[in-house]
Formats: structure tokens, C-alpha cells, sequence
């Protein structure tokens, strides 16, 4: 039996927040602030949650003053059960902010403040497996309600192709994935603005566009924004949350991603990973002729998609109880 | 002042006229306080650049009456060896900031015959330079090799630069472009420009073979890799902890990426700074295989290099090489940020290095020709 839990997050990563609000959804949520992080109102906030009985809690991610805060948690509390979500690859420890945070929470591992790390990535679990750490493999994941299914753009003369990534920064090879509609007869791209230069960009390139922000990232407004397309886009370089492509697909539209992920694995999976799962995330050409394919067979994408989902549920639903049990 | 800065950015449009004006002025103003306080060290660049002008200008002038040359900026490695390892009549040139220079540097190519300037990617000065000589004589071919791809219009600098290379060929002062990836020769083609595929290539038969000392230990090399987050270090080192019996010898090393190596507790034989290329290649035959999973490239020069040491280079899928051939199937990786996954294939690969050398071999036979036809047809006049 589950231990009863809550599962805190920052507003960091609120791309993330959207799958694992979804994945833990069962449960009080707390908002632990990053940009106004406040030590004494959050260890208020966790006081008032031991005080109710809760057994553990969850952090997403291990953001800056997360640290001292868990190490004083389990100070107070030595018997409430700590774990977090890893909320970074080793392809992001380039930057000192995400590989600071990183050497913290295995500095927390190491000390026994907590009691265990979910890695979302299988190969990265396996290295700090390997090292000895407390760890699991969490499957990320996001189930859409069939009273939240809004209604698809029916097709037309003009495909539609929807690119948007949730934030501007150099993983989301956001160029390279604008080049694709250039290679697609017909078609009308609709992009998340999040920066002047993607507007520049198609216009000096001449690729039929139409800007399409979304103003605050959560998950009904990226809902409404992959619902207007044919095709989806999100072949990142590296990820950890798929946060588009769930909402995609979930809503009924195909959605492109990079080699990113441990979703397919078995062999009955590969069909549909290669109509999904680009291997050349940065060539447009191979991209564009996926695209094509997707479009031709959206129908058997999708069947094959539900088929493959009711499995992938399971096994997501499964590893969360594994960690939760931990 | 960066505080400042950022002030006024938050409350006004970017690239709007208020913008600009302010960023304008603050340029100026940053011009003249740097000019003022680093008055002698401008002084000597000044005088660096200009004895850089007179050398190409040498250069040029062995070059009289010829079809073409090819200007590279020395100090730009990648792009220096690979403009050496496809053109003879190169010509070694850096930024060109004196209006002099620059019509020195035009009337040498005017006077010396020269039918076609190509420039190997773009430094400061240069897109002045290219206006001038079509200025003086629309005769004049001019070319471009654009090295980079779409993803570094990222970057303020190189999309500004792009954009600006674009106007110039509009405006019938650039003729064509080169590319050395498939994709932005494509993609260039489609937007309606005059374009060339090229691959870059080298060719190392003065580099001394060294014999390899025996060891128990596989060696296994990450090098130059410490720069940008695209290359992916981080991932390539934990792809080696999960190798059996592993060294990585990782150059250069920074602080932060070796603190990652104790953590990892993987052994390392790394050095912390560059050292040269020649020195590089030796070193390298020391290894079992080197990777190289960045996520982005065009045609990048050290796996070539690698092989040419008679060691295989694994690399990410982001570039034209081995592409449909069972070399490719054995060295092209898929799934670059994995490190379980790339250790898999650094595994497969030692397994099978003869014959993957084996292959790399007749490729790259085919490979040399290739490069030559593609050549000669963008030098074509």
C-alpha cells in the first residue's frame, strides 16, 4: 500500500509542471516558488502538510534554496520519506545553473537527506545506478480525459503544421524545425513566438506562417494551439518531458519528436516510432518527407497510437507506484 | 549599466525605432569609452591586422592570373582546415578593419587578374571587401561558403551576419553560396539562392604514425569538446563511466567537467588546455575509439581526422558523412543524449574496429573524389 504523498513544484519549468501535475494528479499540490522562493512560507507550507499526516514528499526538480530546505526538512522531520524528481540531463549540465543543482542533489543522495532519485531517462538511471545511488526510472507521461478532448481541425486544401516549443533556448533546435514547411507544398505554419527572430526568420525565408503565441504555458493554452493543426513538430535535441507531444497525440494530432526518449521499446512499437521519432533531429529534408508520411497515414498513426498508449499507461502508472513505494 | 540595460529593455519593443536608437547610441558610447581606455592595445591590433593584409596580398599576387582564391581567416580553425584540405589557391586572412586595407586589398585583387574570390565563412571587414571589388569590377565572381547551419541562427551575430551576406546577394554583389551540408544547400536552393555542395575533407599523410602503447585500459577520446553545450561532454563522459575498464582522455578538460569526471569516479588521462593540432592527431592514436555525439554539425573535421589516425570516430547524426553505407551503420549515432545508448556502440565498436577501418578505407577513396568533382564545379567560372 502507497504511503500518502505530496508532490511539490517550482514555477521554473512550468512546461514540465503541465506532465507532472498530470502524472501525480491524485494529490495536494503545492506551488513552491522559484522566482519569489520564500524559505519560511514553504517550510510552513511543509509543516502544515506533515501536521495533516502525510508520509512523504516529492520535489520536482531541485531548484536554487531547495536544498537547505529538504536538509532542514529532514532535520525536523526525520522520519518523512524525501525524494526528487530529476528535472535535468547530463546533455543540460553545460550551464552552472542545471549542473550546480544536479551536484546538490546528489550531494543529498550521498548524505541520506533523501530517500530517493527518479531519473526520466532510462540510460541516465542506469549511470547513477551504477555509481550507487538510490534511483529509479520514472516514465513520464500524461493522460488526457475524454471530457478535455477539444475539437480537431478537420483537413482542407492547407496543412497545417504546428511548431511550439515551449521555451527559446538552444535544445529546442527551433531553426531547423522552421525550415520544414518550406518543403511542404500547401502548407501554413503556425509557431509559438516566443522570440522576434522566428517571425524574421520565415519572413526572410519566405515560408508561409502565422504567429502563434502561447501567452502563459499551461496546458489548456497549448491545448488549444496543437488542436488547429494537421502535424505537430517538437524534435528537440535532447528532452526529458514531452510535454507537446503528449498533448498532441492525447488530442488526436501526430506529433514528430526527436530520438529522445524510452517510449518505444518493444517490437511491436517500431512501426509507430518510425512515423513518431525522428533520428536526424536537425535535418529538415528527412523531417519534412516524416511529415509527409504523417499526414498520408494519420489515421493508422493514431490506431496504433491508442493500441501502444493503453500499455505505455500501465507501465507509467506501474513506475510511479514503484517510487512511490520506495 | 547592465542593470540599466536591462531596464530599458524590459519596457521597450525590440528592434522598434526606440530600440535601436538607444542600442545605437549605447554602441557609440561603448566604442568611445573602449577606444579611450584601450587606446594601445587597439593600436597593436591595428597594426596586426594591416602586416595580416600585406601577407594576403603576397599571397595574391603568386596567384596572379588565376581562376580563383580563397580567403580564410587563419585563427578559425575548423574553418582554416577545412578550407586547406579542399582549395589550392587559399590565401590566409584575418578581420580587416582599415578602410585602406580593405581597398588595398581590393586593387591586389583587381590588378593580379583574379576571375573568382571566393570567401571561406565571413569576417569583420570582409562583406566590405566584397562590396568594393564589385564595385571597382562586376566581372569579378564572388563566392561564399557559409559554414554553419540553421540552428545557429540562434546567435544575434551569425543571423545578422546571414541576413546581411543575403541583401549582398540580392543585390548581385555575392554570386553564389557554397554549402558544406546537404540540408542548407537544399534548404538554400528552395529559398531561391544559387547554391553549391561541398563536403569538407582532410588529408594527413605528414602526420607521424606513433605506436600505440600497450595497456589493459581502453582509452577513449573526447577532444574539443568543452566549448558549447552542443557537444555534449557531459554525456559522453557518463557513456564512458559505463564502459568496462574505460580512460577517458578528454582535451581540453575544464574544472567543471573534471569535478563531473570524480564524481563519476572515472580515470582520465586529460589535459586542461588546446594543444596544437599535429601534437592532437599523435596523441589520439593512443585511443581505442573516439566519440564525438554532438548534436549539430555540418561537416565537422575531427572525425575525419580520427579515422585518418587509423582510429574510428563515432558521431552524431547531423552531418553528410558515411550516410546510407554500413560504415555509417556502425559509427553514426541516433540517440546522442543517451549515455546507456552510446556506450552500446562504443562497446560495438571496438568490437568491430578492423573492419570498421576496413570500410572507412574504401569510403573514403570514393570520398576524395568526390570532394574534387564538387570542388571543381564550384570553381567552375
Amino acid at each position: 500500500m502507497q504511503e500518502e504523498y505530496v508532490l511539490l513544484y517550482g514555477d521554473k519549468k512550468p512546461e514540465d509542471n503541465i506532465c507532472i501535475k498530470n502524472m501525480f494528479s491524485n494529490n495536494q499540490q503545492i506551488n513552491l516558488g522559484w522566482t519569489d522562493f520564500d524559505y519560511n512560507k514553504n517550510m510552513k507550507a511543509i509543516d502544515e502538510i506533515v501536521e495533516k499526516g502525510v508520509k512523504q514528499i516529492i520535489f520536482s526538480g531541485l531548484e536554487i534554496g531547495w536544498d537547505k530546505l529538504i536538509r532542514d526538512v529532514k532535520q525536523k522531520y526525520p522520519e518523512l520519506k524525501i525524494k526528487v524528481i530529476c528535472n535535468t540531463l547530463d546533455s543540460l549540465l553545460y550551464y552552472d545553473y542545471e549542473r550546480q543543482n544536479f551536484f546538490n542533489l546528489l550531494e543529498l543522495s550521498k548524505d541520506n537527506i533523501i530517500d530517493d532519485i527518479a531519473f526520466l531517462r532510462k540510460g541516465q538511471y542506469e549511470v547513477y545506478k551504477t555509481l550507487g545511488y538510490k534511483c529509479s526510472f520514472l516514465r513520464e507521461n500524461y493522460i488526457l480525459e475524454d471530457d478535455k478532448k477539444l475539437k480537431i481541425k478537420e483537413s482542407n486544401d492547407v496543412i497545417d503544421i504546428g511548431i511550439y516549443p515551449l521555451n527559446y533556448t538552444w535544445d529546442k533546435n527551433i531553426f531547423n524545425q522552421l525550415c520544414i514547411p518550406k518543403y511542404i507544398e500547401n502548407s501554413n505554419l503556425n509557431y509559438n513566438e516566443i522570440d522576434e527572430r522566428m517571425t524574421d526568420f520565415v519572413n526572410t525565408m519566405d515560408i508561409k506562417a502565422t504567429s502563434d503565441k502561447i501567452e502563459t504555458i499551461d496546458a489548456k493554452n497549448v491545448q488549444e494551439k496543437v488542436v488547429k493543426n494537421d502535424i505537430n513538430i517538437a524534435t528537440s535535441f535532447t528532452e526529458y518531458f514531452h510535454t507537446v507531444f503528449w498533448i498532441s497525440m492525447e488530442q488526436g494530432i501526430p506529433c514528430i519528436i526527436g530520438n529522445t526518449a524510452d517510449f518505444f521499446e518493444k517490437e511491436e512499437d517500431k512501426e509507430l516510432e518510425q512515423y513518431l521519432v525522428t533520428l536526424a533531429e536537425d535535418n529538415s529534408i528527412i523531417n519534412s518527407k516524416m511529415v509527409k508520411d504523417c499526414i498520408d497515414n494519420k489515421e493508422q498513426i493514431m490506431e496504433l497510437y491508442r493500441n501502444w498508449k493503453k500499455e505505455y499507461n500501465k507501465l507509467a502508472s506501474k513506475s510511479i507506484e514503484k517510487f512511490l513505494e520506495k | 549599466m547592465q542593470k540599466l540595460k536591462n531596464l530599458v529593455k524590459r519596457f521597450i519593443k525590440k528592434d522598434g525605432f526606440l530600440y535601436r536608437v538607444i542600442r545605437k547610441i549605447y554602441h557609440v558610447l561603448s566604442t568611445i569609452k573602449y577606444k579611450i581606455t584601450n587606446n594601445k592595445k587597439i593600436e597593436e591590433e591595428r597594426k596586426h591586422y594591416s602586416e595580416q593584409v600585406d601577407k594576403a596580398i603576397e599571397k595574391i599576387k603568386q596567384y596572379k592570373d588565376k581562376d580563383y582564391i580563397v580567403f580564410y581567416n587563419p585563427t578559425w580553425l575548423g574553418v582554416a582546415n577545412s578550407t586547406k584540405g579542399l582549395f589550392e589557391n587559399i590565401v590566409p586572412l584575418e578581420h580587416v578593419y582599415n578602410k585602406k586595407d580593405i581597398d588595398k586589398l581590393v586593387n591586389a585583387v583587381i590588378e593580379n587578374n583574379i576571375k573568382s574570390v571566393i570567401f571561406s565563412q565571413i569576417c569583420d571587414g570582409w562583406t566590405e571587401t566584397i562590396k568594393k571589388i564589385k564595385d571597382k569590377n562586376e566581372n569579378i565572381i564572388i563566392k561564399v561558403i557559409w559554414h554553419g547551419n540553421c540552428y545557429e541562427y540562434f546567435s544575434d551575430f551569425t543571423w545578422n551576419l546571414n541576413k546581411e551576406v543575403m541583401n549582398l546577394y540580392k543585390e548581385n554583389k555575392i554570386d553564389s553560396f557554397g554549402f558544406v551540408r546537404s540540408i542548407m544547400y537544399e534548404f538554400y536552393k528552395k529559398v531561391g539562392f544559387k547554391s553549391y555542395y561541398l563536403q569538407n575533407n582532410v588529408h594527413l599523410e605528414n602526420i607521424e604514425r606513433v605506436k600505440k602503447v600497450p595497456s589493459d585500459k581502453r582509452k577513449i577520446g573526447i577532444y574539443n569538446a568543452n566549448t558549447r553545450e552542443l557537444k555534449n561532454i557531459y554525456t559522453s563522459l557518463s557513456a564512458i563511466r559505463l564502459v568496462p575498464d574505460a580512460v577517458a582522455d578528454v582535451v581540453p578538460i575544464n574544472e567543471e567537467a573534471k569535478k563531473f569526471t570524480e564524481m563519476l569516479q572515472l580515470e582520465t588521462t586529460s589535459i586542461d588546455d588546446y594543444i596544437p593540432t599535429e601534437e592532437l592527431l599523435k596523441r589520439i592514436q593512443q585511443n581505442e575509439v573516439n566519440i564525438y555525439p554532438t548534436f549539430t554539425e555540418n561537416a565537422p573535421m575531427f572525425p575525419l581526422e580520427s579515422f585518418e589516425m587509423g582510429v574510428p570516430c563515432l558521431l552524431g547524426n547531423n552531418n553528410d558523412y558515411f550516410v546510407g553505407t554500413k560504415l555509417g551503420e556502425y559509427v553514426i549515432l541516433t540517440k546522442e543524449d543517451d549515455p546507456e545508448y552510446l556506450k552500446d556502440r562504443i562497446v560495438n565498436c571496438i568490437e568491430h574496429k578492423d573492419e570498421i577501418m576496413k570500410l572507412y578505407r574504401e569510403w573514403k577513396k570514393d570520398f576524395d573524389k568526390k570532394c574534387k568533382n564538387w570542388v571543381d564545379e564550384f570553381v567552375k567560372l
